[in-house]
């Protein structure tokens, strides 16, 4: 796809604001990897500089769309045939999960095979369909427990219970961030924050800079989307006035013979400062797209926020989440169907239109796109409980056993499918993908071994995948 | 098909372990240290006190002879000692977290008396400000926050009365109190004889006021035992919870020893109450409030409680009949299906089953034609026929109920349960509708002037007992019970068990005895670090094996044993360090110097400061003369740009924390701080530059200067140098000033006549508001020489 007439320029801009962040150097204290990375003391001398990973990575940086609540793998990316002919029977296994579940409920979606490689998709995720061939689908995960909170904590922290950095914090300890104009950890969630609360994208034990930056994508006014990055009272060019004036003070300062590599680097970041507001409010404004970009992802919240994650990686952000929306859309305890089919709908035609677009600008090779949610859902239907969902038999319960989730670019095997759930997709029995895999994997993809980036704290190495996790071999190209 | 499902127990194991422990049971192996070997490390031999190095020192007290002793060795000299300007901002800034006032300056200056120095430190450690300084950096290491962690369901997640812990720490450096006094009191108040004064129940809060952890006891305790041993220690007792610790003397049936002693501590069931509002009429309205929330709660409760009643009442044909079907039901989760899915009450369900195989309910007469003529062949008319008559009793207007309405009374019917039984079954459903009316509780408690201060005390459970080893940390897994007793290694031959209650008095005083290697080297090092830039042993909270010994382990020494000699005061440890020249010496390292010893780990020259974020805050608001110096109390909103408070005093959201916290280093508070960390990030600037906080503080200082000084320009220069620097402007500062004075005023013509780029939504800062800012922004207003 060469046809898209920006590709160049896109490429020469990307190269350029990687460079503006490269003023930061004055704080590169030695931070060499390896040294700092297997421990370095609590005066660490972190900074986001860009940093090389253990080996070279295929991915560069990550866009992470959350689908919080648990979307149902049997309704969207799992087929089960089986599981419409036993419909409204009790099936002969049956697993324990958050709720009380009762008999067979088949899937009221359609699926059909896409792409060269055929795989079989439910009519929700039509347009995502057609990029399948670029898309590494994995149909075995399985999480420890069915509850929310800790899934979430055990997907973005590789700890369920405990405080730990999340693996944006870790990616951009290890790796930096290209653009220091720019939050190097961005989660995005319209309307107020998931279950779990920032937790997700806690820095923990890591300094607080590693911390991710939440967005809340309701706002469409920069200024409510980033803390201070405008200034109500003063302009641009009289604040520049401002700057030079305090360039010319700090220089007295310093020429005083008290020179610390300190004074340099907050000099810096005043100057970094000066253009993170214009380029924080660039990054956010998605009226500078062509017109024709903003009709291939749609209208609406989902369509906004996701195209703002393009405008973020390809600006250089590390790590983007994008978050489906506040506590857990995709929790259908009842009315799957009607919900699902709305969240779809919503979601569908920009994640595909996010896979197309980072395919036409080059960047799909080296952003790796990541979809899914916590867990998944039964194939059975969720029966009605005094005192939850209203009495409503038209929902699937919470599902640690099996699930599906997928990725793209970034280095992944596209039109691949791996693994499998039973004949009635309620457990994952073939080639099992656990959480920790999957983040050792994702960790291998951005160049790092998983358990090689560690950070000492209260006496002992600690690391994302805690004491687990095997690369994946057969999800990278 | 295998579905290698995963067991409860087994995630909590993994959070905390090794990857080779997991095929090991922690009682079965060999610890994975030599208790002999450990007990040489330097950190765990007995302190004695070193002998002052007898070298050519000059003048000096007997910290400079400890570092001079290793400056010399490798062919070093430390500083030159500072001059008096950069000598009181530094000791200032040190024990207050405030900048000297220019008039302070100017009279140390000019004080040439031998004795200046010392009557300054006497002046800073006796200001009240001195508690609210170091009282901050204790509370980093109790890793000190207002709210649980995360919300719950049956309440807020504030801790409304942390302040009363905070205010304890602040009081207690202010006053002067004997370290080992100190960790007594925060380990085991309730247990002390206080002198009838029951406000020192809040230092608890040491222990209380960690994450809730969705009120997990094993995780309470563990943090309990983490923020003890690493923050008093210097060990990570924690990583001995699931087996042996894999480099330290701590062997899991130590860590159990200690869980025996939080697991038989509890929180008291209200929370006592230790200060009254001065106002008693204010007292009484909060009171009255809370009476009428409490009621409103009842009120819905009982509401809730009917409601289910009536529900389950209804469908009485229902029961009848699920009972009827339900004559396979074997298995609990069976039973749960078939009461969910036939929308009725588990319980009752229960009670109906037992009820209708008793003789009674057969011949009774309002049941005698389900069985007689329903049950078996009419079921389905049966179970309508039921739930109408059951519906139509429970409506008072119609007759003719009179017998079933008797039923629903009678003793030993299924319907006419203990209420409070049913308030315990249906538990979740209540709490769901009576939150609202809670959480305004917590509201009422937050901001009530009439809310009296709490302690977030402990107590002893009634019946101490000894814990089990959990076997790989899991609880369901139980190894033998250990006693209540010290750590192994700290307690030499002689160690006994605890048989005084839970045994926490115990523990403080096996921490405070003078005979622990480890409380002292442990604090004083913290002292050092907090003050000197950088500790003498770089891992605070950990002393373990795997820390090697520090360069300057006599100076640790000589000072923990002068420490614990002076009777543990923390105040004669400041005088030690900062009457050293060492700590006096200039900022300005010497070249040659830096070459042979880059990182300053011998202390050639002091290091410069950065201003930590609460002193930064504090000094915004104190050059601009909005600082208000009112001590303790309720906490206060940091994103209130009005909020004039002292930093300290403001409310720290365990898992929200305001941004601003975290832009500038403020430490997590999920667990014990070993130290902050130091980075410069363009959100700083941001901060700096945009935030309504710093307008208002630029602006109430150019109106400052403006009222003291007048209109000549010159003036107010100098003015805005004695304000914010403590010292007269130079030429070029001049200069520099009134150009940009000048060039503003013509931008301000030129803005006149077209409109800026960016639209000023606020009023325009004039330019001396905008110079005031730039002032506040400067390099020389954050560090400290």
């Amino acid at each position: 796809m060469n046809y898209h007439p920006q590709q160049n320029s896109v490429y020469s801009r990307r190269d350029f604001l990687n460079r503006c962040g490269m003023g930061f150097g004055a704080m590169s204290l030695g931070s060499l990897l390896g040294s700092e990375l297997s421990g370095a003391g609590p005066k660490g001398s972190s900074t986001l500089d860009p940093k090389a990973p253990h080996f070279p990575a295929k991915a560069k940086r990550i866009i992470h769309i959350f689908a919080n609540g648990g979307p149902s793998q049997v309704d969207t990316f799992d087929p089960k045939p089986l599981l419409n002919e036993w419909h409204g029977k009790p099936l002969p296994m049956t697993l324990k999960t958050e709720r009380t579940t009762g008999a067979a409920f088949g899937s009221p979606f359609k699926f059909k095979p896409y792409g060269q490689s055929g795989t079989e998709v439910s009519e929700l995720f039509s347009h995502v369909g057609e990029c399948m061939d670029d898309i590494c689908l994995v149909r075995s995960m399985h999480t420890n427990v069915p509850n929310h909170e800790p899934s979430l904590l055990l997907w973005n922290c590789g700890e369920a219970r405990l405080a730990r950095p999340s693996m944006g914090s870790w990616l951009t300890y290890g790796l930096g961030t290209e653009n220091q104009n720019l939050p190097g950890f961005v989660a995005m969630c319209p309307n107020g924050l998931p279950v779990a609360d920032s937790m997700n994208w806690q820095n923990a034990f890591l300094p607080g800079i590693y911390q991710g930056t939440y967005i809340d994508t309701k706002h469409e006014d920069v200024e409510k989307l980033l803390e201070n990055i405008q200034n109500k009272h003063t302009g641009y060019d009289k604040q520049r006035i401002q700057l030079d004036l305090l360039k010319k003070l700090n220089g007295y300062h310093s020429s005083r013979g008290e020179d610390d590599d300190r004074f340099d680097a907050r000099i810096q970041s005043f100057e970094l400062a000066y253009r993170m507001q214009m380029e924080a409010t660039d990054a956010f404004d998605i009226s500078k797209e062509p017109k024709y970009i903003r009709e291939m992802y749609g209208e609406g919240l989902q369509a906004r926020q996701i195209l703002i994650a393009r405008r973020l990686a390809e600006r250089g952000v590390r790590y983007t989440q994008v978050w489906t929306g506040f506590r857990q859309p995709w929790d259908n305890h009842d009315d799957l169907e009607i919900r699902h089919r709305k969240l779809c709908e919503e979601c569908d035609k920009p994640i595909a239109a996010l896979l197309k677009d980072l395919k036409m600008r080059g960047l799909l090779e080296d952003t790796l796109v990541i979809w899914g949610g916590e867990f998944g859902r039964t194939p059975v239907v969720e029966l009605s409980v005094p005192g939850a969902n209203q009495g409503k038999v038209n929902g699937r319960d919470h599902n640690n056993h099996g699930f599906s989730m997928w990725m793209a670019g970034g280095g992944v095997r596209g039109g691949y499918v791996h693994g499998a759930t039973d004949e009635f997709g309620f457990a994952a029995v073939e080639n099992r993908v656990h959480i920790h895999d999957l983040q050792a994997t994702i960790l291998h993809l951005m160049g790092f071994d998983h358990e090689k980036l560690t950070y000492r704290y209260a006496g002992r190495d600690f690391r994302l995948t805690d004491v687990h996790g095997n690369v994946v071999h057969d999800l990278i190209a | 098909m295998s579905y290698g499902l995963v067991a409860s127990s087994q995630l909590l194991v993994s959070s905390f372990c090794f990857s080779s422990s997991l095929e090991t049971e922690a009682t079965a192996v060999d610890p994975a240290f030599n208790m002999a070997v450990a007990e040489t490390h330097w950190a765990f031999v007995p302190l004695g006190k070193p002998a002052i190095p007898t070298i050519d020192s000059g003048p000096g007290n007997e910290v400079d002879a400890f570092i001079l002793q290793k400056l010399q060795e490798r062919g070093l000299k430390p500083n030159p000692l500072t001059d008096k300007r950069s000598l009181i901002r530094r000791v200032t800034y040190d024990l207050t977290g405030l900048p000297p006032t220019y008039e302070e300056v100017q009279s140390f200056v000019a004080d040439e008396s031998p004795d200046a120095y010392e009557t300054l430190v006497d002046r800073l450690l006796a200001s009240s400000a001195y508690g609210e300084r170091w009282g901050r950096h204790w509370l980093d290491v109790a890793r000190y926050a207002d709210s649980e962690g995360r919300p719950n369901f049956r309440k807020g997640n504030r801790y409304v009365y942390a302040h009363t812990y905070r205010d304890y720490v602040i009081e207690s450096f202010n006053e002067g109190k004997l370290f080992d006094r100190f960790i007594l009191e925060q380990i085991a108040a309730d247990q002390l004889d206080l002198g009838g004064d029951n406000k020192k129940l809040a230092a608890l809060g040491f222990l209380t006021l960690g994450n809730s952890f969705f009120r997990r006891k094993d995780f309470i305790i563990d943090d309990q035992i983490d923020v003890i041993t690493r923050g008093l220690q210097g060990l990570t007792v924690s990583c001995a919870r699931c087996h042996d610790h894999k480099f330290d003397p701590i062997p899991t049936k130590d860590y159990y020893s200690l869980h025996g002693i939080f697991n038989s501590s509890e929180l008291p069931e209200e929370l006592p109450i230790i200060q009254y509002p001065e106002n008693d009429a204010d007292y009484e309205a909060y009171l009255a409030e809370l009476a009428e929330n409490q009621e409103r709660v009842n009120i819905r409760s009982e509401g809730v409680i009917d409601e289910y009643l009536f529900k389950q009442t209804s469908v009485a044909g229902t029961f009848l009949g699920a009972i009827e079907e339900g004559k396979t039901i074997e298995s609990e989760d069976d039973f749960k299906v078939f009461s969910g899915t036939n929308r009725v009450g588990r319980e009752l369900l229960r009670r109906w089953i037992d009820y209708v195989e008793t003789e009674e309910a057969r011949s009774h007469p309002v049941l005698k034609d389900w069985f007689e003529k329903y049950a078996e062949s009419d079921r389905e008319a049966g179970i309508n026929h039921y739930n109408q008559i059951f519906s139509d009793a429970l409506s008072i207007e119609l007759e003719g109920f009179e017998s079933v309405r008797a039923f629903l009374t009678e003793p030993g019917t299924p319907l006419n349960p203990d209420r409070s039984d049913v308030a315990v079954w249906i538990d979740g459903e209540i709490r769901a509708e009576t939150n609202s009316i809670t959480k305004g509780i917590e509201t009422i408690e937050w901001t009530h002037s009439g809310t009296p201060f709490r302690a977030h005390s402990l107590a002893d459970v009634v019946e101490p007992k000894d814990s089990p080893i959990y076997k790989r940390g899991d609880p369901k897994n139980l190894g033998d019970e250990v006693p209540r007793q010290f750590l192994e290694i700290l307690s030499g031959d002689g160690r006994q068990p605890y048989t005084v209650g839970s045994g926490r008095l115990g523990l403080a005083r096996d921490i405070t005895n003078p005979n622990n290697p480890l409380t002292a080297r442990v604090f004083v090092n913290r002292v050092w670090g907090w003050r000197m830039g950088t500790p003498l042993v770089d891992t605070p909270s950990d002393f373990g094996v795997r820390t090697p010994e520090p360069v300057h382990v006599d100076l640790l020494n000589w000072l923990a044993a002068s420490f614990i000699e002076s009777g543990w005061s923390i105040k004669a440890l400041h005088k030690m360090i900062v009457f050293s020249n060492t700590y006096q010496q200039s900022s300005s390292p010497d070249p040659d110097s830096l070459v042979a010893d880059s990182e300053n780990s011998l202390w050639h020259h002091f290091p410069k400061a950065r201003l930590d974020f609460e002193s930064m805050r504090d000094t915004l608001l104190s050059v601009s003369g909005n600082l208000d110096p009112t001590m303790g109390g309720v906490q206060q909103d940091i994103l209130d740009p009005t909020s004039n408070r002292r930093t300290v005093y403001s409310y720290y959201d365990r898992t929200e924390p305001a941004g601003i916290f975290q832009t500038f280093d403020h430490p997590s508070s999920n667990a014990s701080a070993p130290a902050r960390f130091e980075t410069i990030v363009p959100q700083q600037a941001l901060f700096l530059m945009n935030s309504p906080f710093i307008i208002r503080q630029a602006k109430f200082l150019a109106d400052r200067i403006e009222k003291k000084a007048g209109d000549d320009t010159e003036s107010r220069i100098g003015e805005y140098y004695r304000a914010v620097f403590q010292r007269e402007a130079t030429e070029n500062e001049l200069r520099a000033a009134i150009e940009f004075i000048d060039v503003l005023e013509a931008f301000a013509v030129s803005e006149a006549a077209e409109v800026s780029t960016i639209s000023e939504a606020e009023e325009p800062l004039t330019g001396w508001e905008l110079y005031a800012q730039t002032l506040l922004l400067s390099n020389e207003f954050m560090f400290v020489d």
